[in-house]
């Protein structure tokens, strides 16, 4: 017999009772007894991918009567084996905080929407109808700008901020509405902030995106080197991986370099604390120390690669009047030339072809000694770490994560750890890899692979090239020359430009950008709060974004809608729609296909666009875009898994069709339509993923690929007069050769000084995710690490009167947080630097640091900024 | 939802009265009581106010010598139950 | 006997308090009477000991002494800038008007000043203890390896990442996770010599029961023999062998192995193979024959 929730309760409020009053009560020990066993009867499980990192491990998660009850490590995934870290222990629980959003919300004064109103609670309707209004107005406008301009030069005043935590649907959804339907590419991801200057190293170095490597790395490397990765946090399901091999594997070691202690030097070999910025002077000496040595591979140096010197003085990606950028010789900004207003200053993604023999001499300067000096790394701490890149016969993997992508520098990093690996051809081969890891789930699979950065199309194909956008028209059924061929806004570019009033419409969807953003209070919070400025934020729950938009759209997460992610190794994993989504939340794919319904092509397409195809006049995008006979292609039918069990797909009740199997077999039409200029990215069909624990692409005859680019292993190279068996070919460039790009040391934006005296470095922990709006509503999270407080060295807490829980002040230039001195925690910088985690919504490091980029990757720089530490 | 488990102590002999006093008491329920006057109640009331007044009632009822609370649950009623 | 308990209780006097608080108090009172009402055996029975769970403040004396000691002033309670000593109330279990916290509701912040000591009148707390990271208010214990998450494999290391005794107090222990095969345990093991017992990892304890726990340390610490010694610590302390080391061992073996005394023992050399022998090697030779 089913008890009710009330009866249960009862029946433990008796049976304590009773225990204590020495009574016994007929029946009550086996009314609790039925109840235990029934609460884990029935229990539906199915597969889903974890909702945090790019780590990517499988979780089961256990659903009865429409909620996840129970959730347990998949022990048949191979990432993880059934294995989760603490967050992932706690998955469940972040579907149920207390406060999720159920209802949009609108700023209102009297019945109307008012940018200082009340938030009151509307319909969708009513809530898209105003969004529409102030969308339809800023495009209007735009139209009006771009009269008579070329395709290359259109720009837009709506914008759009998705997420490395989307779906890889979503993405693509979203992508396809805002660059095929309102022709803006002001489209950019939270990935920006976190992997992007890893995307143009490879795009740069190989031509084509992602690592080449796999985490079976993990087991075949005899030497790990982190270049700016705490994994031990931040991918801790691999960390524990990487630990495994150290424990297991005779004469395995591990190199840490990082500008403070953390975790990883736990286990660490060679543990190097270097000076911020500096690694850029380290990685140039160990290629010097190869070819100094004469170590390196000469075949694959004569036959695999081309040497690239990069344009140097390139700034520092901030407003074109900081003194920083009018001193920068090549940040491509304006030349504010009266006689030529068109003329830019040099481009800073320009590359000189060079000889091996000028490459040999750019890095000479980088010795030993030089190096260290630069450093303050012992001599031969670094001569060790040279000599395992330097030994042939040592299998070296490469990890990098932030420390090395939020870098003002970041994209030459990248290319300068690339470089060593290439020297040496210990690339592209299991135990071999320099691997760029991803953040968070989806970098790989949805903000990279679908193209919602601001050049990006699908598939690694880019608006700034004339055939890719006509490849991507034909497979979207386009008028050609629809899709704007000028690179949009990227995000940073997109707070400035709000606070400018150059973008008014801006959309955030899976992210909480008013937290993660730098430069809160010059930049993020102006930008939004602009009066000219209509900002939608899509989330679960209330965050700082939230509180400082003008429309909050509530949102169904992770696996109340059918999704899939892709992680780090270029894993692509599928889920079913689990539970509903509470109240009136709609998931985001919703959301972006919905609002395309309120555009009329005329509203957004000017007439010439639309003479090229009428059949479109008078259509909406919706019915442009999605029922184009490819997205809406599959039928509605019952989900189901190989045991019988039925799920739900709102989306797929809702439009009518199979909104998610449509959309990703129109993108995988990227890899197999005709006339594609890019191979690589071959997915397999939607259905087979939802039986697989992932596959990594390129999926080719429905066999994965481990490691790219060396034959055998990768189906698209193949024996021939250049290519000997086993050999590798980076088919990503033309001519089969990847770049070593020579990218020399220059100083950071900001250093500290007299009154500004210390670096500040940000990150994470391992018991939060990101900004927090998930994890710090688990309460077990919560207590284990409630506040973010400020990592210090005991000496400089010492010299500044501060001891272990002082409350103090970080301030900079910019702007100022209270939090507590910690001395004893599991980061331990070194004297002069101190460390603030980002996850903590009541202390924003954001309004700390600086909004300075990687002037190629447009990425921020988190990692390194002046402040100074008082007591509150 | 607030639930209560409530240990009552009261004269044996004269328990019969005291159970008719206690189901006066809304909310109330008498699961049981042993040889030496140990009464089994729980007390259900949604709101916190009205369950104060109905503990302090039954620790001054007539016939009881003692009200323990030993057991006690709250939770929201947001979801149906 | 027939004395109403709402009589003695103080809680009916307390219209000022608000709703809840009353509510609260009501319940501590009523408790605590429903507990002389079992018995007033039992509970006089109980009265003299700590509960298990019950730590003192740091530098507490040994607990009779401490006993003797402590006067119940309060003084320290009102030291603590965060609030989690309590005072022993009737019910609690806890010697009336001590001071006591319960670890898994708040452990101690360890302040560098140890603001509770000083305070003391009488020298309960001992104003000896001037480095809080001599306290040893009493002892945690991983008590469930069963429930655990990182006897499970999971990555949780909460008591090691909070703990204030960092990497002394409690370290980690790395070992092969034989179920998975190819990944890391990190198993948190406390050591008595630096755990001063503040109880931070009770309390952060993930689980809905806390499967490390901070006790007395007389409640948790095993006791070696003591006539017996542990022969690497003895050896490293003598910096040799106690007994006359062993002479070289020599092996009748085959081509192509080799035996450590001490060390691997046998060794199978391997194969020939391109590969130089060593890293030297091949940085010396340079470009030749490449």
């Amino acid at each position: 017999m089913k008890q009710t929730r009330r009866d249960f309760i009862k029946t433990n409020a008796i049976a304590a009772t009773a225990a204590i009053a020495g009574v016994t009560i007929p029946g009550v020990k086996e009314a609790l007894a039925a109840e235990e066993k029934d609460e884990y009867m029935d229990v539906r499980w199915d597969k889903a991918a974890c909702r945090y990192c790019g780590t990517g491990c499988s979780v089961l998660m256990g659903v009865k009567d429409g909620k996840v009850v129970a959730s347990q490590g998949d022990p048949d995934a191979p990432v993880n084996r059934g294995l989760n870290c603490i967050k992932g222990y706690f998955l469940p629980k972040i579907l149920y905080g207390k406060d999720r959003l159920t209802k949009p919300l609108l700023r209102k004064t009297d019945g109307k929407f008012d940018k200082n109103g009340k938030f009151e609670e509307v319909s969708w309707d009513e809530a898209f109808n105003v969004m529409a209004e102030k969308w339809k107005a800023a495009i209007a406008k735009s139209m009006e700008e771009n009269k008579g301009k070329p395709v290359d030069k259109l720009t837009s005043r709506v914008g759009m901020f998705g997420s490395g935590q989307w779906t890889i649907w979503e993405g693509y959804a979203a992508s396809k509405f805002m660059k095929a339907g309102l022709r803006s590419n002001n489209l950019d991801p939270n990935a920006r902030h976190c992997m992007a200057s890893a995307v143009v190293a490879f795009m740069r170095g190989f031509g084509i995106d992602e690592p080449m490597g796999c985490y079976d790395d993990l087991e075949h490397a005899d030497v790990f080197v982190l270049w700016g990765a705490n994994m031990a946090e931040m991918h801790p399901i691999l960390w524990s991986r990487l630990t495994d091999t150290r424990l297991t594997k005779a004469g395995s070691e591990v190199h840490v370099l990082s500008t403070y202690e953390h975790r990883c030097f736990e286990l660490s070999d060679n543990s190097m604390v270097f000076k911020p910025q500096s690694d850029l002077a380290i990685a140039n000496f160990i290629a010097n120390y190869i070819i100094q040595n004469k170590a390196y591979n000469q075949d694959f140096v004569a036959n695999k690669v081309n040497f690239k010197r990069a344009v140097t003085n390139i700034g520092y990606g901030l407003r074109p009047k900081h003194p920083l950028e009018v001193a920068a010789a090549n940040n491509g900004y304006s030349a504010n030339d009266p006689a030529d207003p068109e003329k830019n200053k040099g481009d800073p993604n320009k590359m000189d072809p060079m000889t091996f023999e000028e490459y040999a001499a750019a890095v000479a300067e980088y010795t030993v000694e030089k190096a260290s000096e630069m450093s303050g790394v012992p001599q031969d701490q670094l001569l060790r770490l040279a000599k395992v890149y330097a030994d042939p016969s040592k299998k070296v993997s490469s990890f990098w994560t932030m420390g090395m992508n939020q870098h003002t520098r970041g994209v030459w990093q990248n290319g300068n750890v690339y470089n060593i690996h290439l020297l040496m051809g210990k690339i592209s081969e299991p135990g071999n890899s320099p691997f760029s890891l991803t953040g968070q789930p989806s970098a790989c699979g949805t903000a990279r692979e679908v193209g919602t950065f601001a050049h990006r199309l699908p598939a690694d194909h880019v608006v700034m090239n004339k055939d890719h956008r006509a490849y991507a028209e034909k497979i979207w059924k386009l008028p050609e020359g629809t899709i704007n061929g000028k690179v949009g806004f990227h995000a940073v570019l997109m707070h400035r430009m709000m606070k400018d009033g150059k973008l008014n419409c801006y959309w955030q969807q899976c992210n909480n950008n008013m937290q993660a953003a730098a430069n809160t209070n010059q930049e993020s919070f102006p930008g939004w709060r602009n009066p000219d400025v209509f900002v939608t934020v899509s989330d679960p729950y209330p965050t700082v974004s939230t509180i400082a938009a003008d429309l909050v759209l509530p949102t169904a997460m992770w696996i109340e809608k059918e999704g899939a992610y892709g992680n780090a190794e270029r894993r692509t994993q599928f889920w079913r729609q689990q539970v509903k989504a509470p109240g009136e939340s709609r998931s985001d794919m919703w959301q972006v296909m919905e609002f395309a319904k309120r555009f009329k092509t005329e509203e957004v397409w000017p007439e010439e666009q639309l003479a090229k195809m009428p059949e479109y006049k008078g259509k909406t995008l919706y019915e442009v875009l999605y029922e184009n006979g490819q997205v809406n292609k599959f039928p509605k039918q019952q989900v189901t898994d190989d045991r019988g069990n039925n799920y739900g797909n709102d989306e797929m009740d809702h439009f009518g069709y199979y909104v998610q199997k449509g959309l990703f077999e129109e993108y995988r039409m990227f890899n197999t339509a005709e006339g594609m200029p890019k191979k690589g990215h071959e997915m397999a069909e939607f259905d087979t993923y939802h039986k697989v624990r992932g596959l990594r692409w390129p999926v080719i005859d429905g066999k994965e690929t481990l490691w790219r680019f060396r034959e055998g292993y990768d189906p698209h190279v193949k024996v021939s007069d250049t290519v000997a068996k086993g050999a590798v070919n980076f088919y990503g460039q033309k001519d089969g050769k990847a770049n070593i790009i020579f990218g020399p040391y220059e100083p950071p934006a900001e250093a500290p000084d007299a009154e500004f005296d210390l670096w500040l470095c940000t990150g994470r922990v391992l018991e939060h995710w990101h900004s927090g709006s998930m994890t710090r509503r688990v309460p077990e999270l919560h207590r284990a690490m409630p506040d973010a407080v400020v990592y210090m060295n005991p000496k400089d807490a010492k010299k500044r009167n501060l001891r272990d829980g002082s409350e103090v002040k970080v301030i900079s230039r910019r702007g100022e947080i209270i939090t507590r001195v910690d001395t004893r925690g599991r980061n331990r910088p070194p004297e002069g630097l101190v460390f603030v985690p980002w996850f903590d919504e009541s202390r924003l490091i954001n309004k700390v640091t600086l909004d300075q980029t990687d002037p190629l990757s447009k990425e921020t720089d988190y990692k390194k900024c002046a402040v100074k530490v008082v007591k509150a | 939802m607030n639930i209560c488990g409530i240990l009552v102590h009261a004269h044996p002999e004269g328990f019969g009265a005291v159970r008719e006093r206690l189901l006066a008491i809304s909310g109330v329920e008498v699961h049981g009581v042993s040889e030496e006057g140990r009464a089994v109640v729980t007390l259900e009331e949604d709101d916190e106010d009205r369950m104060a007044e109905s503990m302090m009632a039954i620790q001054t009822l007539e016939g009881v010598l003692s009200a323990s609370l030993i057991y006690h649950h709250r939770e929201d009623d947001n979801e149906a139950i | 006997m027939g004395t109403k308990v709402s009589d003695d209780n103080p809680a009916g006097g307390t219209s000022q308090a608000t709703r809840r608080q009353f509510l609260a108090e009501m319940a501590r009172t009523a408790c605590g009477i429903g507990l002389l009402g079992l018995g007033i055996g039992v509970y006089a029975q109980r009265a003299g000991a700590l509960p298990a769970q019950a730590l003192r403040p740091p530098g507490a004396l040994p607990e009779e002494e401490f006993l003797a000691a402590c006067t119940r002033c309060g003084l320290c309670i009102r030291g603590c800038p965060y609030d989690m000593l309590h005072l022993g109330r009737l019910g609690d279990g806890v010697p009336l008007g001590t001071p006591y916290f319960f670890a898994r509701q708040a452990g101690c912040e360890m302040c560098e000043d140890i603001p509770c000591v000083p305070v003391c009148p009488t020298g309960a707390l001992s104003h000896e203890l001037t480095d809080i990271n001599k306290a040893r208010m009493g002892l945690a214990v991983v008590s469930d390896q069963e429930t655990c998450i990182a006897f499970l494999g999971l990555r949780c290391e909460v008591c090691f990442n909070i703990c204030p005794i960092r990497g002394k107090a409690i370290t980690l222990e790395k070992e092969h996770n034989v179920r998975s095969g190819k990944h890391a345990r990190f198993l948190p093991v406390v050591h008595s010599e630096h755990c001063t017992g503040c109880g931070k990892c009770e309390e952060g304890c993930i689980l809905e029961e806390a499967a490390i726990r901070v006790l007395p340390k007389h409640l948790v610490q095993g006791k070696l023999a003591s006539h017996y010694r542990k022969g690497w610590e003895e050896k490293a302390k003598a910096g040799e062998s106690l007994v006359t080391p062993d002479l070289e061992h020599r092996y009748n073996l085959p081509e192509g192995v080799r035996y450590e005394h001490g060390g691997k023992g046998l060794i199978l050399e391997k194969a020939e193979t391109p590969a130089p022998s060593g890293p030297a090697d091949v940085l010396n030779r340079g470009l030749e024959g490449r």
